[in-house]
């Protein structure tokens, strides 16, 4: 998988989706007042309570973004190609990828690459950036590096989790519940994790760790103190991203073995 | 030279046990029970470069189950099977710039774009020279007649046309194996003619190897000179086609047009088995003299019309096969 490969394959994703441009677009704008829908939601909230968990309106306009932002990046090249797994295993159109001569995950998410998501990253990137105006924090060199590692962490632990829950269909052949699990506990970290009691906070932190993608790294750019993790680890923070896309990645390549009949 | 080496490979797939019912569903989740089932069986051959091998079998007979072993999608539980000098899944990799393969029912072009997007992206994901792509794809295009259809996006392709390019995609990279799994199923008679003609001269002029499955025998006869036949998992026959023939295929069917109905006939080596008054169809079994012979005593003593000789079709030759195997398992299994 080279890049030069890579961006052939954008290329005629884009000539592919410009066939039905019409049907594109409809969605984009749809994706887009769906989303401008869930800040307004949250910004109705706080206006009655003035703050979550202590988080005013531009910290958690802050915390959803990144959520928000970090998803598409990450599910534009996993969860469609995830989800469909399911069915190429069980039709057999998985079989053309193992023919190919070119490593078959990176091929495959990177084949279902999805432009779809452009929708996402425009209203989320653009509340990201008026919270991180609004907030005037004081910005140094580090924190920009923080800030752009948590966001590809961010992106990879969603691909990495997503990754994991594809590789099921290996396995149990059927994945689609998964699918709806993640989405619910994704919702969870729309908020502060103190909202939350003691088991989802662990929950979220050490099992499947959904707030490694906003709330610790957000708490971290925000100096505030959390319950968990102290603010040494918090440097450390963006290396669950590779470690989480790694694991994924690992598990995937064994789901395959296991369908080839090698391992397992 | 050998490419493929296949010593006693043997697949089975564990089927694990579904209970019906809502409770049943929550039961198999926490039962190992499991059949096995043996696709293929203990099976041997192998094949020289710039062979063309016919693989042949009645559904669920383990072909494809052979092939994505040898291209390395499955691995064998048991015995060793070696492609290009390689263990496929091993080296699945290396192995797949020398394969082409194409699965008759699984298309992998890009529906909604023209057809030469398709072949554009083989050339990235292969990494071909533009050279070797050009003159390999102008090569395909004349000998398939795809120039009409080359930006036509393939959805609008009729079943032929999308084979075609399936085919010729495959061919692209120069591999030294092509392998193709049904290439022809469900194409009218011209496209099914035109596949065959060509795959026969990428066989003999650019000496490709060509293992291919199907159950249209003309495709074996047009394309391959050996086939090998499989049957539940076993291998029944590995030899040259006309072999096969000579050794079943020892039937022929007379059928004779009198000027008039001459009543009974009887003749040695024919047998009678449709009589019209002025047409009768006899059935020849090969015996010490020849139909030629049979007929022309006929001839000799009756006013003869016409004469037509009919040699069994490989179809009825291979059905044949199948009918004597059947036949000895249930022998078997009376003795046993």
């Amino acid at each position: 998988m080279t890049l030069r490969l890579f961006w052939k394959l954008v290329r005629l994703l884009m000539k592919e989706r410009m066939e039905y441009r019409g049907d594109f677009f409809l969605a984009i704008a749809a994706q887009i007042i769906s989303y401008t829908g869930d800040y307004i939601i949250i910004w109705l909230f706080i206006q009655k309570f003035n703050h979550i968990a202590g988080w005013t309106w531009p910290e958690i306009a802050l915390l959803y973004s990144i959520s928000l932002f970090t998803y598409a990046l990450g599910a534009a090249f996993s969860f469609v190609q995830m989800r469909d797994l399911e069915g190429q295993v069980n039709n057999g159109t998985l079989d053309a990828l193992l023919v190919k001569p070119v490593n078959p995950y990176l091929y495959l998410i990177c084949r279902g690459f999805n432009l779809g998501y452009i929708a996402h990253l425009v209203v989320s990137g653009s509340v990201l950036i008026w919270a991180l105006t609004a907030l005037d924090l004081e910005w140094s060199a580090m924190q920009i590096i923080y800030l752009v590692l948590t966001i590809i962490s961010g992106a990879l632990i969603q691909t990495g989790i997503l990754t994991t829950i594809g590789a099921t269909s290996f396995i149990w052949v059927r994945s689609g519940f998964l699918f709806n699990l993640f989405f619910k506990i994704k919702d969870f970290i729309s908020y502060p994790l103190p909202v939350f009691g003691t088991f989802i906070q662990i929950l979220l932190t050490f099992v499947i760790p959904f707030a490694f993608i906003n709330y610790y790294p957000a708490s971290f750019l925000l100096s505030r103190d959390t319950m968990l993790l102290s603010d040494e680890v918090m440097w450390l923070v963006p290396l669950m991203g590779p470690l989480c896309c790694l694991a994924g990645y690992r598990f995937w390549m064994y789901g395959v073995n296991r369908y080839q009949g090698a391992g397992g | 030279m050998s490419i493929i080496e296949v010593d006693g490979v043997t697949k089975t797939y564990r089927q694990y046990k579904r209970f019906p019912g809502l409770l049943g569903s929550v039961r198999s989740l926490f039962t190992r029970q499991y059949v096995e089932e043996t696709a293929v069986r203990d099976i041997s051959f192998s094949i020289g470069e710039g062979e063309a091998v016919g693989y042949l079998g009645p559904n669920g007979a383990g072909k494809s189950t052979m092939i994505k072993m040898m291209t390395g999608i499955l691995v064998p539980t048991s015995g060793s099977l070696r492609v290009l000098g390689n263990i496929p899944h091993e080296k699945r990799k290396q192995n797949s710039r020398e394969m082409g393969v194409v699965f008759g029912q699984r298309s992998q072009l890009w529906w909604d774009l023209p057809v030469m997007d398709s072949f554009d992206l083989h050339k990235y994901v292969y990494r071909l020279p533009e050279s070797q792509f050009r003159s390999n794809l102008d090569f395909c295009t004349e000998l398939l007649s795809m120039s009409s259809f080359m930006q036509k996006p393939v959805r609008q392709l009729s079943l032929g046309q999308r084979m075609r390019v399936e085919i010729a995609m495959s061919l692209l990279h120069e591999p030294r194996i092509l392998f193709l799994d049904e290439p022809t199923i469900g194409l009218d008679v011209i496209a099914k003619d035109q596949i065959r003609q060509f795959l026969r001269t990428v066989n003999e002029e650019k000496k490709v190897s060509i293992i291919l499955t199907t159950h249209d025998m003309k495709d074996i006869e047009a394309i391959c000179s050996r086939m090998i036949v499989v049957n539940k998992g076993n291998l029944v026959y590995d030899g040259s086609v006309s072999h096969l023939r000579n050794q079943l295929g020892n039937e022929q069917r007379v059928t004779i047009d009198f000027r008039f109905d001459p009543g009974t006939i009887e003749t040695p080596g024919l047998t009678l088995i449709q009589d019209n008054g002025v047409r009768k169809t006899f059935l020849f079994e090969r015996s010490h003299t020849t139909v030629f012979e049979c007929v022309s005593r006929l001839a000799a003593q009756y006013p003869v019309e016409d004469a037509s000789i009919e040699t069994e079709d490989i179809d009825s030759v291979i059905r044949k096969l199948y009918q004597q195997l059947d036949q000895k398992e249930r022998e078997r299994r009376e003795i046993g």
